[in-house]
């Protein structure tokens, strides 16, 4: 129903008229069209709930827990023509939670959605070539902020030559998460050690599940410096600080660090260890380790197995130009040479010109049959 | 000899036309049929199917990888634990038709005797 509707839609209105019909789940539906209207509307069907509902297990027999209503669908988030010239969504947080009268909830990271910000604001007379860039940009915001809290608490004049190889890397690091670089790996085991000597002692007091809280919170944490209540470890009488933290996490992925190097796997392709799984897992149907760029909290936020597959650029010009790709192929057949064939472009950051196919075309010699659809 | 090659070579063309119409299991049906109607000491019948199915979809198969250019049959090779040769999973491929044919062809050979009494050839 939608997608009939938006593939008739001509202009804003029947854009709106075609996404009321998107129920669930909620999506990021953007919009452009050739008059020149832009828009992004964060549309879905939401319940109305008061802060931090449903966040917790609550009495279930009590009726007065349960959603008392939903978010009328005139008062989802959108945004039309912004002055800033351009509408973006990395799946950040849809609303500012101060101006915005409903709780959204969920766990929304925000730093890809900063950075596309912060480049579509630098970029003037965007071409296709810009955004194939951005798309497939691999800076790591994340990093940028928590890196100088890391290099200015470990203790460089107390590390072996090993340890003094690695802090160099990390601090000369240009913050991107490229395949064949080292630092992104080190960044990544000094946090992930980070994150274990901080909230394991807090979490085995209360024998909870290992749920660490969110990447961003122990970063405003450690922002805070030793003032951060949690980086005491709680096992012992000692009042640990940041400082204390951070070198015991930095000697500790030290060493995870000189393991993995040993073995090859250091550069960040093969430590990231990106796999496109056929879905029953079966290996030789699937792409296993793709040394490919990007991260987590990179534009081009490839994880181990998911991250953006499909990249689409479309030029809103008199006759429309477009581009896309996938990493998979035309064919679901295995034993097809088309059925992983789009790969490898799809990890050198390469697309395909997508055929938006006019009337005058049908004589084409691509195509191979024409069905035509008539109402009775 | 002459009955032997010759139902090496029957199975293996009425075999090859029973896959034009029929699902696999046709290759039972010819070789079951070819050692009734050329009568053969069991353990030949059973050869001969044996071998008529075996060197037909030994043929068939490795002309079908090598228009394929043996993406698939690696990839199902690795499945079966196989370490990814081709040849060898056309080879097992090959012996299973074979096996199904040769019982098939063995029961012809039975079945012939029962049905006319006949003694077994010398």
């Amino acid at each position: 129903m939608i997608f009939n509707a938006l593939d008739h839609a001509r202009n804003y209105s029947d854009y709106l008229d075609a996404i009321k019909w998107l129920h669930t789940p909620g999506q990021n539906a953007a919009f452009a069209c050739k008059q020149g209207d832009i828009a992004i509307c964060d549309q879905g069907e939401f319940p109305a709930k008061w802060k931090r509902q449903g966040d917790f297990v609550m009495p279930g027999t009590d009726s007065s827990y349960a959603w008392q209503g939903m978010i009328p669908q005139r008062e989802n988030p959108i945004m039309l023509n912004p002055e800033r010239g351009y509408v973006s969504s990395a799946n950040q947080y849809p609303v500012d939670p101060g101006d915005y009268p409903y709780y959204l909830g969920g766990s929304y990271p925000n730093y890809r959605g900063m950075m596309i910000n912060r480049y579509l604001n630098q970029m003037k007379d965007i071409s296709i070539e810009d955004m194939m860039k951005l798309q497939t940009d691999t800076y790591n915001l994340f990093a940028e902020m928590a890196r100088p809290v890391l290099i200015k608490n470990i203790d460089s004049s107390d590390l072996n030559a090993t340890e003094r190889k690695f802090y160099d890397l990390l601090k000369d690091w240009d913050l991107r998460y490229e395949a064949e670089s080292k630092a992104p790996s080190i960044f990544k085991e000094v946090w992930d050690s980070l994150t274990s000597i901080v909230w394991d002692d807090d979490l085995e007091k209360d024998n909870m599940p290992g749920f660490y809280p969110h990447e961003s919170t122990l970063l405003e944490g450690i922002l805070r410096d030793s003032a951060y209540e949690f980086l005491d470890d709680i096992r012992t009488p000692e009042k640990e600080t940041l400082k204390q933290d951070v070198n015991l996490a930095f000697k500790r992925a030290a060493a995870a660090c000189r393991l993995l190097e040993s073995e090859g796997n250091l550069v960040w392709g093969k430590m990231k260890g990106t796999h496109i799984e056929h879905l029953a897992n079966l290996d030789p149907f699937s792409r296993l380790n793709i040394m490919n760029s990007g991260g987590v909290y990179a534009i081009n936020s490839v994880k181990e197995d998911h991250g953006p597959s499909w990249r689409m650029i479309v030029q809103l010009t008199a006759n429309t130009e477009a581009y896309g790709i996938y990493p998979g192929g035309q064919s679901g057949n295995p034993g097809s040479p088309y059925y992983d064939d789009f790969v490898d472009n799809w990890v050198n950051g390469k697309y395909y010109l997508l055929w938006m196919m006019t009337k005058d075309e049908e004589t084409d010699k691509r195509v191979k049959a024409i069905i035509r659809v008539t109402t009775l | 000899m002459i009955k032997y090659i010759l139902s090496i070579l029957v199975t293996a063309l009425l075999s090859f036309v029973s896959g034009l119409y029929l699902p696999w299991w046709g290759i039972a049906i010819a070789a079951f049929v070819v050692s009734a109607a050329i009568p053969q000491k069991p353990a030949y019948s059973f050869l001969s199917g044996f071998l008529g199915v075996f060197l037909l979809w030994e043929v068939l198969a490795w002309w079908i990888d090598n228009k394929n250019n043996g993406i698939l049959t690696q990839k199902i090779a690795y499945i079966f634990g196989l370490d990814g040769s081709s040849l060898l999973l056309i080879i097992i491929t090959s012996l299973i038709g074979a096996l199904v044919a040769g019982f098939a062809a063995l029961a012809g050979s039975y079945g012939r005797r029962i049905v006319f009494h006949a003694p077994l050839p010398e």
